[in-house]
């Protein structure tokens, strides 16, 4: 199973997807902020990061520019969950910033979400 | 080792060994420069202020061997913090410093750094991105040489209110077709952006959503023919 | 702040103010979805799963209803009807509703009056649904941010030569005058107008500008002990205090 990094500034929903991904067998680190979750990348191995792009001080956008210019950090696979609709993210964005799948939140029930990090291993 | 004191924008960061970081940096009266940022991955906020994206810093380096400098120092001169606030304008603005670097490969005249500056506040600003992208457009392609004809057709005839017309964007001028795409206000909001000395000017005037669309997909053509995009 | 600086809340921007409301609900509801989600797949932590549920429900219900409020008296050319109300009992009863929600979101609330106060000129209702929508903003802000201990949230009131200054205080990052002129600005035009601070949550701080802007100096970054805060400055009533 993968090891995550779930990136999710809401306490209670971070808290139920976090319960979610661990009980379909992931390990996984739960950071609320951009931040927090570069030094959790500096720190742990990361297969997949789930992300939520809404977020205080600086956003997932900047986020995974950021992460995309560590070249060691360029193979960790990238979920958006997002109350953003997957169209409002740019298609360029999308290429540049290694964005596999976008999920859009309030379509995607926890067993889809579970599903997407075992999607997301397949190459 | 002499100092050197710019001003610059911060177009990219890319790691460089276990500690450094390297900034390529757009400066107004330096073109654009290469400078390693030494131990800055090992400070405990790595997002931390001082060589953030979408600001304009004061940077004091020294000039290496080749064409990597070290910086010494970094002090924030103006932060464009507005612009993480919406997403669309985030991504639009990594769009942008993007294309600034590419566009700034060869060389990189202070007006580039004025239109980036420029850009970089409109965006801070909450200008519409529709306004900030025509704006842009016409103020690049007019610093490369690429101003598009904006009188007169391909025949040297004054643009007409009532005729439409068709561009030819190897010449860079209207050329008169029945049933052509755009018309007098297409051009109109052309004159417009390139009189408007910042996108804000521009925005004070009212433009209908398919005439700023199709205006805007026109000037993604130019400039991806004139090599601007990245 | 000067006057200039506040957001003029007019009708036209209620269609604004819902927008965000729209936006914070979601959050809502998508909270109650996920983990009734998680509840029903077979969970041990049911009665936690519940209280949650619980939480979120009764938080979107005051949003609503402190919303609704909102439009009310914010009407424009509406007077309020002013009446003498006493602060402290005013921020302990707020303290109290929210006491559920902080314990959600892991922080913890104090209630500071420092020494006895007439009671203001203020609308009672008006006034409990800015401090609690304020309260709200307070508790989502902070749970989404990172702290070295578990953060505590003051509702404070105390006496200044303008008059009596009450309103939530706490160590919430990004909380400068510039962040709520910024979000005032933004407001109706950016996604999370607040994003120094925090990104859903934000309808408390606006209903509680649009409400204390009709009843007092209105809404302005303050400070209390070196915490910093958002308050509003209230007049004394020319009732004397019943000891």
């Amino acid at each position: 199973m993968a090891n995550i990094l779930l990136v999710e500034p809401d306490t209670t929903l971070g808290s139920v997807y976090k319960q979610a991904l661990e009980r379909a067998g992931n390990t996984v680190h739960w950071r609320k902020t951009a931040a927090s979750a570069v030094n959790a990348l500096d720190q742990l191995s990361i297969d997949v990061l789930i992300l939520e792009i809404q977020m205080a001080v600086h956003n997932g956008i900047e986020l995974l520019y950021e992460i995309r210019s560590y070249t060691d950090w360029n193979a960790v696979r990238v979920v958006l969950h997002t109350d953003i609709r997957s169209s409002r993210i740019d298609d360029r964005a999308r290429r540049d910033l290694g964005i596999e799948q976008v999920l859009y939140k309030s379509d995607t029930s926890l067993a889809q979400l579970c599903e997407a990090v075992t999607a997301s291993k397949v190459i | 080792m002499k100092q050197v004191v710019v001003v610059g924008i911060v177009l990219a960061r890319t790691n460089y060994g276990e500690a450094d970081r390297i900034l390529t940096v757009l400066t107004r009266d330096h073109g654009k420069v290469r400078l390693v940022a030494k131990g800055v991955r090992k400070i405990k906020s790595k997002m931390a202020g001082g060589i953030e994206l979408f600001s304009v810093n004061d940077l004091t380096y020294t000039a290496g061997k080749g064409d990597l400098g070290t910086l010494i120092s970094s002090r924030l001169k103006r932060n464009y913090g507005n612009i993480v606030t919406d997403i669309q304008r985030t991504m639009y603005a990594y769009e942008v410093l993007k294309s600034f670097h590419k566009i700034t490969e060869d060389a990189a005249e202070p007006e580039y750094f004025d239109l980036l500056n420029l850009c970089l506040q409109a965006l801070d600003e909450a200008v519409p991105i529709q306004n900030i992208e025509v704006w842009l457009a016409v103020h690049l392609l007019s610093i490369g040489g690429h101003t598009p004809d904006l009188a007169h057709d391909t025949q040297g005839q004054a643009l007409a209110e009532s005729k439409c017309y068709m561009f030819d964007v190897e010449h860079m001028t209207f050329a008169q077709k029945d049933q052509g795409a755009y018309q007098s206000q297409h051009i109109k909001l052309l004159r417009l952006a390139l009189r408007a000395s910042s996108p804000q000017k521009l925005s004070l005037v009212q433009v209908a959503q398919p005439v700023g669309t199709s205006v805007n997909a026109l000037c993604r053509q130019m400039l991806r023919l004139h090599g601007y995009h990245a | 702040m000067s006057k200039t600086e506040q957001k003029d809340y007019t009708l036209g921007d209620h269609s604004q103010l819902f927008t965000v409301l729209a936006e914070n609900l979601k959050s809502s509801f998508l909270t109650i979805a996920r983990t009734a989600e998680l509840a029903s797949s077979g969970s041990d932590d049911v009665d936690g799963h519940l209280a949650r549920v619980q939480a979120a429900s009764s938080s979107a219900l005051t949003m609503l209803d402190n919303y609704l409020l909102s439009l009310q008296l914010t009407q424009a050319g509406q007077r309020l009807a002013l009446e003498p109300v006493s602060l402290a009992a005013s921020l302990n009863d707020i303290a109290h509703q929210l006491n559920r929600t902080a314990e959600q979101r892991r922080c913890d609330l104090e209630v500071i009056v420092a020494g006895k106060y007439e009671p203001v000129m203020a609308h009672g209702a008006g006034l409990s649904a800015a401090l609690l929508s304020l309260g709200h903003f307070f508790i989502t802000a902070q749970s989404q941010q990172v702290h070295t201990k578990r953060p505590v949230i003051t509702l404070a009131a105390h006496r200044t030569r303008a008059g009596i200054v009450a309103g939530l205080f706490a160590e919430v990052q990004g909380l400068h005058s510039a962040t709520l002129r910024r979000s005032r600005k933004l407001y109706g035009r950016a996604h999370s107008p607040v994003a120094e601070m925090t990104v859903s949550g934000e309808t408390g701080l606006f209903i509680a500008d649009a409400i204390l802007q009709n009843m007092s100096s209105g809404l302005r970054t303050a400070r209390y002990q070196k915490l910093p805060g958002l308050a509003a400055t209230f007049t004394s009533s020319q009732q004397m205090a019943l000891v």
